[in-house]
């Protein structure tokens, strides 16, 4: 289905209410830039108590237990867990192929993002979006907080499809500028035909948690075409002649399912949470439902 | 080599066209019937000659199909574009798919060139070629179909000749190509419509032409026809020719009989008469264990008719219609007549049958009477044989009316029309007849002679005047103008020159003659006499010499010996003697002794004269001073010669005694002497002028139909004037017990064989061109589920 008429707005008040409840689980403790809301490796400023070090010159006095200098006359610091912001990267695919089914799997790719965006968020996570095709198009500088909704909304509903797909070069682009770490879900439909694997390896370097959401269009997991036809690749207008036939309608199903286990294998070797879906699957139970049993969300 | 590889595809394709351009190109010809020169050339160059062996537009569709199919393999590539996100899946699917299997990259294009190599064998299939001088054994079959009025009874449906030609139309479609078959119709008489072919549309064309007539069955000519195409006899050293009981010691060497082995079919209902003696002489049949060799008929008897009910056929019908003249009763006024006509009837049907026959009298075309009898006819009397060499017992019913006329004018036309009343039965032509009485046509007599008391006492008797008119000229009159001006016109019918003949030959008239005591010019008496001839009659039942059986008694006191060649004047003589195909040669004429003498000289004897007679007597009646040199003149046989030459020679017409024949018959009109044209009218209105000849008659041979033919004589070439000439007619009447009887014979008899009709068998039908039809259907179902489901 053609980008320009969208079926549902991205997100309704109903549901923004019960994705209020969540928050982005990352398996990995990172560091992170500014204080937030997560327990950092590092120890911080925050009200839960870590542990005490000797003072030194230059430490923060407030930080001193005067309790314990009346006891032991010797200045400790008390040091307190730091509680840090977490880095949460959307990187969406926006190239062509992302424009095909109802709704269109980009369409589909949209409002995962704004529902994980709009989670992370609420948990006052730094969300940065990139979108990219065969180069990283365009990238929404990071954001933290609620009131900063309407920009990820805004910037996803101007996500356009274009351009072939190139998953090596976009991912390996993303991964030499973004600096911090974090929680990174892919949304794409993978089919790239010089393959994912490399692209993959860029991401698992540099120790991001990683998820990957391979978005179908039910056209795509079970075509339902007759007769003798000319398949046109809509990105690189690839042609590809075909004589309808259940040999090869199974045989397709089969590469599919290959294609998809092979992924799947891929990533669990690498620590990668893999999840396919097709753009029928209710988006809702998706978040809800699928990306909570894969811990994605709690 | 590459290339090749590269490009075998159009490479097939065109060779597989040029293969198919002289299939195609042949087909057009024979399409257009205008194959006659190729085949002729294939014949002399290839010893091929072929035909279609389906329909024209069959034949086309077929032609068309290879076109067909390579625009749907043509429409076929030309895919439907459509937008996925990916081929890359589908094309490894593709690819998978090829892999699997071995030729896969073959696959379409082999079976598009297999399809079309399947229907180029298909057109040259249907081309039917044949090779000539091969050892081919081919079978001869004639179909004999009865078109008589019989076959119109509608018991089968539509009716029984329908029933036989589509009958003969499916034996046509069991024979095979190399077979050929012969179409003989027949009723009373038998026409081969078509001569040995091995072409069956030209078979199945004139079986289709074959039309329903009113015409009576005699199988005989039918047979004789049939047998004589089928075995001619080539030789008379032929075996089949060899007498069966000759001493071995005369035994000739014989050669074996080239006879054909021929199935004769007849498809008829088996109602005719019994073959004569002389015709099944004629026959060889042949038995199922005889030498094919040897020739002989092989009859099939296919019956035409339902058996339902066997004894019994709803018919009654007239079968015999006469009319005689009764003794003129003195009382009554002299120019009238009196008639008594007789209806025969016969009924068919198992029990007696009650019928009312009307007879109209018409006079002058006008209904003057209508008379009307009721009879009861008893039932017909049917005993089935009982044993294989027994016939049927089957006796219809009979009955006779007879119905006495009311006077009638002796000179007027009279028609007389029989038929039932309200009679309902399955065949309606016998249901009539008609009879005409017209005038009597009287004989123009014209005697040439110095004085003959006995012709005298012939001629001017009444009985002989009321059928002749005689004039008298003397010998001097020969060289008159009046003599030869009644000589040329032809307005006499016989001229008798008594001891006299015309001196030039050219002076003979355009009529009969008897000439007594003289040939007829250019032949001379001659000086040779014979005293005292005995009479010997040469030919017993010669017309002249019909009632005449007292020949031997006639004594004379010479009579002169005649030659042909002899007696021929010199100048006749050197003009015989002329090379035969010189424009002047003379060819002589037979002489047809009728009495003769014991060493064969001809006393009375016939020579023919172009359409014309000179009937020769060779002996004189009197001498010039009237003295008797013969007493045949007192001789009862003597008058009764003359009425004789006066109704064959004078052409005497009393009416009554010819006006009926049978459908299909040739009638001879016999109008007065000197006519110009006769105007016909047939029963179905149909006006037909028919010129004079030279002879004083008329043969119509159109009498198809039944009822009454009407006809005028002209005697002047306006046809305005016509109206007052007397209307005279004549009946083709059906008249045939055999026809009368429609129930259908289970079996025919020729001589001592039984041939009992069919039994029904399984027509071995040629089923190759819907196998054909199956082989088309099968391949295009198998292209498009091919390339629907399984195909890639």
């Amino acid at each position: 289905m053609p980008e320009t008429a969208r079926p549902t707005p991205l997100l309704d008040p109903q549901f923004l209410h019960r994705l209020e409840q969540l928050e982005l689980v990352s398996r990995k403790i990172f560091t992170g830039a500014i204080k937030g809301e997560r327990r950092s490796k590092r120890k911080g400023q925050s009200v839960e108590f870590a542990d005490y070090r000797n003072y030194v010159k230059g430490d923060d006095l407030r930080h001193l237990d005067w309790n314990l200098y009346a006891r032991l006359d010797r200045l400790f610091i008390r040091l307190f867990q730091e509680e840090e912001d977490l880095h949460f990267y959307l990187l969406m695919d926006n190239s062509l192929s992302m424009d095909f089914g109802t709704p269109t799997k980009l369409h589909y790719a949209r409002q995962i993002a704004a529902a994980l965006a709009f989670i992370g968020l609420v948990n006052m996570d730094r969300v940065v979006i990139e979108v990219f095709n065969d180069h990283v198009v365009e990238s929404m500088p990071a954001v933290r907080g609620r009131r900063s909704l309407w920009r990820v909304m805004n910037f996803l509903e101007k996500i356009a499809p274009a351009g072939p797909s190139n998953l090596r070069e976009s991912l390996k682009t993303f991964t030499m500028k973004s600096t911090g770490k974090g929680i990174v879900v892919l949304l794409s439909d993978m089919m790239d035909k010089a393959g994912y694997e490399e692209a993959l390896r860029y991401l698992v370097a540099r120790q991001f948690d990683i998820y990957v959401i391979q978005i179908l269009a039910q056209e795509e997991l079970d075509p339902a075409i007759q007769g003798d036809l000319k398949l046109v690749d809509i990105e690189d207008a690839d042609e590809a002649e075909i004589s309808v036939s259940a040999p090869l309608l199974e045989r397709y199903r089969q590469n599919l399912a290959a294609f998809q286990t092979g992924l799947q294998e891929f990533c669990n070797r690498r620590g990668i949470t893999f999840l396919a879906t097709s753009n029928q699957v209710p988006f809702d139970r998706l978040v809800l439902s699928y990306l909570r049993q894969r811990g994605l969300v709690r | 080599m590459k290339w090749l590889l590269d490009n075998w595809f159009t490479l097939a394709l065109l060779a597989l066209a040029a293969c198919a351009m002289p299939g195609v190109v042949l087909v057009i010809l024979r399409l257009f019937e205008v194959d006659g020169p190729i085949n002729n050339w294939l014949l002399l160059t290839f010893q091929i000659t072929y035909e279609l062996r389906l329909s024209p537009w069959i034949t086309l569709i077929l032609l068309l199909l290879p076109v067909a199919l390579l625009l749907l393999y043509f429409l076929r590539l030309k895919r439907t574009p459509m937008q996925v996100p990916s081929t890359f899946l589908w094309k490894k699917s593709v690819e998978d798919l090829h892999v699997n299997s071995l030729f896969q990259w073959l696959r379409e294009n082999v079976l598009l060139i297999l399809q079309l190599l399947v229907l180029l064998f298909l057109i040259y299939s249907v081309l039917g070629v044949r090779l000539h001088g091969s050892t081919m054994k081919s079978r001869h079959y004639i179909l004999m179909i009865d078109n008589s009025a019989s076959m119109s009874v509608k018991d089968v449906a539509p009716n029984r000749l329908e029933w036989a030609k589509q009958e003969a139309l499916k034996e046509i479609d069991a024979a095979s190509d190399s077979d050929f078959g012969m179409v003989i119709v027949f009723n009373s008489k038998a026409t081969t419509l078509q001569a040995y072919t091995n072409d069956r549309e030209k078979l199945r064309d004139a079986i289709r032409g074959i039309t329903l007539t009113e015409r009576p069955t005699r199988i005989e000519e039918a047979l004789l026809l049939a047998a004589s195409l089928a075995n001619p006899v080539r030789s008379t050293e032929d075996l089949s020719m060899q007498p069966a009981d000759v001493p071995d010691d005369q035994k000739r060497t014989m050669v074996q009989a080239r006879g054909i082995s021929t199935v004769v079919h007849v498809f008829s209902d088996g109602r005719f008469a019994k073959l004569s003696e002389q015709a099944i002489a004629k026959l060889k049949l042949r038995g199922p264990d005889d030498d094919p060799k040897q020739g002989g008929l092989n009859l099939r008897y296919h019956l035409a008719g339902s058996l339902a009910k066997p004894g019994n056929a709803n018919n009654v019908g007239i079968i015999l219609f006469n009319v005689h003249r009764q003794p003129i009763d003195a009382k009554k006024k002299a120019d009238s007549q009196q008639l008594l006509a007789w209806v025969r009837l016969a009924n068919v049907r198992a029990q007696s049958a009650a019928v009312r026959v009307k007879l109209d009298v018409y006079v002058e075309g006008e209904k003057r009477h209508s008379l009307e009898q009721s009879k009861t006819i008893p039932a017909r009397k049917y005993v089935p044989a009982k044993a294989d060499e027994e016939d049927d017992v089957d006796e219809p019913g009979e009955a006779e009316i007879r119905f006495d006329l009311p006077s009638l004018e002796l000179r007027s036309n009279i028609v007389l029309h029989a038929y039932f009343v309200n009679q309902q039965d399955d065949f309606s032509l016998d249901d009539h007849a008609w009879l005409a009485v017209g005038t009597t046509r009287k004989a123009k007599v014209l005697i040439v002679t110095k004085g003959n008391s006995h012709l005298d006492a012939m001629f001017k008797q009444e009985g002989t005047q009321r059928i002749a008119i005689a004039e008298w000229m003397t010998p001097a009159d020969l060289n008159g103008d009046e003599y030869r001006k009644k000589a040329r016109a032809g307005d006499v019918d016989l001229v008798v020159f008594d001891r006299c003949v015309p001196a030039d030959e050219l002076d003979m008239p355009l009529a009969n003659t008897l000439l007594i005591d003289r040939p007829p010019p250019p032949w001379r008496r001659g000086t040779a006499v014979l005293k005292n001839p005995l009479f010997i009659a040469s030919q017993r039942d010669h017309p002249l010499l019909k009632h005449l059986t007292t020949i031997n008694d006639i004594r004379t006191h010479e009579a002169f010996v005649f030659d042909v060649r002899k007696n021929l004047s010199a100048e006749a003589a050197k003009e015989a003697d002329l090379p035969i195909g010189h424009a002047k040669h003379r060819t002589l004429p037979t002489v047809e002794r009728i009495v003769e003498t014991s060493n064969q000289t001809p006393l009375l004897f016939a020579m023919a004269r172009g359409p014309h007679t000179d009937l020769v007597q060779t002996f004189p009646l009197t001498s010039d001073d009237g003295g008797l040199l013969s007493d045949w003149g007192l001789q009862p046989s003597f008058p009764l010669f003359f009425w004789n030459l006066l109704y064959i020679l004078g052409k005497v017409d009393d009416s009554v005694r010819t006006v009926s024949v049978s459908p299909g018959e040739p009638m001879v009109l016999r109008p007065d002497a000197g006519f110009r044209f006769v105007q016909l009218t047939t029963p179905d209105q149909r006006k037909i002028k028919l010129p004079r000849t030279e002879r004083n008659e008329i043969v119509f041979a159109d009498t198809d139909k039944l009822g009454i033919y009407r006809y005028q004589v002209a005697l002047a070439e306006d046809e305005r004037r016509l109206v007052n000439e007397p209307r005279r007619g004549f009946a083709v009447n059906l008249l045939d017990s055999n026809e009368t009887n429609i129930e259908p014979r289970p079996s025919i008899r020729i001589g001592n064989e039984r041939i009992v009709s069919g039994e029904k068998k399984s027509q071995t039908r040629e089923i190759w061109k819907w196998i054909l039809l199956l082989v088309v259907v099968l391949l295009l179902t198998e292209w498009i589920i091919y390339q629907r489901r399984i195909a890639v």
